[in-house]
């Protein structure tokens, strides 16, 4: 059977992986696009074969297995509910909300309605961050101390400096992924944060530098350098996701961007790296994918999207306030 | 160079950073080492031998060796004390040695406690010696080079910065938080004095300390530091690594990123095979340049008390780089934040 996809907005970025991803995988297809800009709208639809809708209603009546959601942060709230009602198993762009109150609501609305929900952490799909896990928990480092991490990336512009739609700046949207990492490789909740952060790269209204310090539950720490940080066009990459931990019995440093080549070509304005690492995108639809055709369990859940919301909002909290921010987790009983 | 009076040295402490400091000492024609100050014979003979093999047979006096400061401070011909004790001795040798009128060079940490710097600080500022406190990563090329884009711009506005400088567990006292300031007070000290140096004064701070081997309190330390310019700073040291010393420095700003990865450089490696050419091999690495960090600190510390030139680290400098040290100590022990609130009259004069 071939599960028809359909994507609910592109206003992230990665909505370009992830249909280049239904339509290189086997056994799925794209239902069809909606996107609330016509131009663009018809334009990714056009170059990805498939139809443009103008309302949600209808890419829903035209029949589809599952969803791709990737609107602004802010919108996830509303553009998921008439997928949860009709049941349609859904992968949500992270974060998974713009605020822990739209983080839970979508979590309940999906489990009210016993229907599959995803967060997007495609690093949970790198071979070096399930390495780095197996290593951690299979007691090779002895007990975590400490980890100090980074997750730096590009300035993306756009609805992303815009608190209204995005909910926060480089906090919000890096924190989250680090922080996913962090809880499923420890399996340990974050127990309180502190942070900084500033705008003093782009100068927007959102932050695009944080630093955040966390304690676990259990002792260990960890440091998060969460920015807009690296200079575009000059750098040779978009950006990092570095951890190096730091155990009773030994260290281990994990970069899940580290498998490349450089060029440097004439050709070229600037230097690149040729990643040869796996594409952890396509790695994350094919388990999405997998999991809706085997009716299984969410390989990354909604609940595991709403704690790592939580913690980014305790560092934006903390950030305004300079003082550590204790976790107070939404109760899903 | 004329045939000026050479500027007689009295070395105490005949340590590991002794034995540096004797090193460059004997590479500077304008400095004649003439008293080792240690309480052991042996260790003062050692560091005495290798200056006399090190000196280009300028110098035919005698190097006298004693336990007592006092014999090297009665020398006329002393001009300047090299301090290379450690840090629990600083303030009661270097307030000795300037009420005597000698210079002083003082390895950092400046003092033990934040109080006794702040008195060493008026101490100074009542003499006529200068007094200049061992911060030598500000004779690191790499570092210079680092803060010189940074001044002019190249990176524009500066807004986050991580420093990092990690190594194995040193033992020996440096391990015994009675007698060393631990990972914050001795080696995130070097980092926190770059910061300082190139981003401005600390306003607030909070900090993680991890152990691994007791009674080392302070083994694996994270800070997060505020400057009053508005930069972050995220620094990381370390006792609590394998595979060798390593240091890290990167600065993002508004037109760029500077990085500097020590474990990424390797200008020369050694490395030396077990038995048959195979089994457990050493590597060595090394970065050989003419003039080392503490050969150009020595040449900088002689400028200053031969030529009048202005310090590279004032006092003022290190006495703020050890309180930022303690707040960070003292921000992981509490779990707390440190705040040091509004710039102070004397930072914002700087």
């Amino acid at each position: 059977m071939t599960l028809r996809v359909g994507f609910f907005s592109l206003d992230h970025m990665h909505a370009t992986a992830y249909l280049e991803a239904v339509r290189t995988l086997p056994g799925a297809t794209i239902a069809g696009i909606w996107h609330p800009d016509r131009k663009p709208g018809k334009s990714a639809a056009r170059s990805f074969q498939t139809r443009w809708f103008p309302h949600g209603e209808d890419l829903l009546d035209a029949g589809i297995d599952a969803a791709v959601v990737c609107s602004a942060n802010r919108c996830h709230d509303q553009d998921t509910r008439i997928l949860a009602a009709a049941q349609i198993p859904t992968l949500c762009e992270k974060p998974l909300g713009a605020t822990t109150r739209e983080a839970a609501a979508i979590v309940k609305r999906f489990q009210k309605h016993r229907t599959l929900l995803m967060t997007a952490f495609p690093c949970r799909f790198s071979p070096i961050a399930r390495r780095a896990r197996t290593l951690v928990q299979s007691g090779e480092i002895g007990k975590v101390l400490s980890v100090t991490t980074t997750n730096r990336g590009t300035f993306p512009g756009g609805w992303f400096v815009d608190r209204r739609r995005s909910g926060g700046g480089a906090l919000l949207d890096h924190t989250v992924h680090v922080a996913d990492l962090l809880r499923w490789t420890l399996q340990r909740e974050v127990n309180t944060v502190f942070a900084e952060s500033s705008s003093r790269i782009h100068g927007e209204s959102v932050e695009d530098s944080g630093l955040v310090m966390m304690k676990f539950r259990g002792g260990a720490v960890a440091t998060l350098d969460t920015s807009w940080s690296r200079p575009g066009s000059r750098y040779p990459t978009w950006g990092d996701v570095t951890l190096e931990f730091v155990g009773e019995k030994g260290c281990l440093q994990a970069d899940l961007f580290a498998q490349h080549s450089s060029l440097f070509s004439t050709r070229h304005p600037q230097p690149m790296q040729l990643p040869h690492g796996e594409d952890i995108n396509v790695q994350m639809v094919r388990e999405f994918l997998a999991a809706v055709r085997q009716g299984a369990n969410s390989p990354v859940s909604g609940v595991d999207g709403l704690r790592a919301v939580e913690i980014a909002m305790a560092a934006m909290e903390s950030a305004r306030t300079h003082e550590v921010t204790k976790l107070q987790p939404v109760s899903l009983a | 160079m004329e045939a000026a009076e050479k500027l007689g040295v009295a070395l105490v402490g005949a340590g590991f950073m002794g034995e540096i400091h004797a090193g460059t000492l004997a590479k500077d024609p304008r400095a004649e080492l003439r008293w080792v100050v240690d309480p052991t014979a042996a260790k003062a003979n050692k560091v005495a031998r290798q200056y006399r093999a090190s000196t280009e047979s300028r110098s035919s006096s005698r190097i006298r060796k004693t336990p007592e400061l006092d014999d090297a401070l009665a020398d006329e011909k002393v001009g300047a004390v090299y301090l290379c004790t450690r840090p629990r001795s600083h303030f009661s040798l270097a307030t000795a040695c300037l009420k005597a009128g000698k210079a002083v060079f003082l390895e950092k940490p400046v003092t033990f406690t934040l109080a006794e710097a702040r008195r060493l600080e008026k101490r100074a500022a009542q003499q006529q010696a200068p007094l200049i406190v061992g911060h030598v990563c500000r004779f690191f090329p790499e570092y210079v080079r680092i803060r010189d884009a940074v001044q002019a711009g190249d990176i524009g506005t500066p807004s986050m910065v991580r420093a990092s400088r990690v190594m194995g567990n040193p033992g020996s006292w440096y391990a015994d938080p009675k007698r060393s300031l631990g990972v914050p007070g001795d080696l995130m000290l070097h980092d926190i004095d770059l910061v300082l140096w190139m981003f401005g004064r600390a306003r607030r701070a909070y900090a993680f300390s991890k152990a691994r081997q007791p009674p080392m309190e302070e083994q694996h330390v994270l800070a997060s530091l505020r400057h009053h310019g508005g930069t972050i700073s995220h620094l990381e040291g370390s006792w609590a690594h394998g595979g060798g010393f390593r240091t890290r420095f990167e600065v993002s700003g508004s037109d760029g990123v500077l990085e500097f990865d020590s474990g990424r450089l390797q200008p020369l490696l050694l490395q030396r095979l077990g038995k048959r050419g195979r089994g457990s091999s050493l590597v060595v690495p090394e970065s050989p340049s003419l003039q080392s960090p503490y050969d150009r600190q020595t040449e900088h510390f002689l400028d200053v008390v031969l030529e009048g030139a202005s310090p590279r680290v004032t006092i003022a400098e290190a006495v703020h780089a050890l309180e930022v040290a303690l707040g960070v100590a003292g921000s992981a022990r509490s779990g707390k934040p440190i705040d040091w609130g509004r710039e102070t009259k004397k930072g914002a004069a700087r």
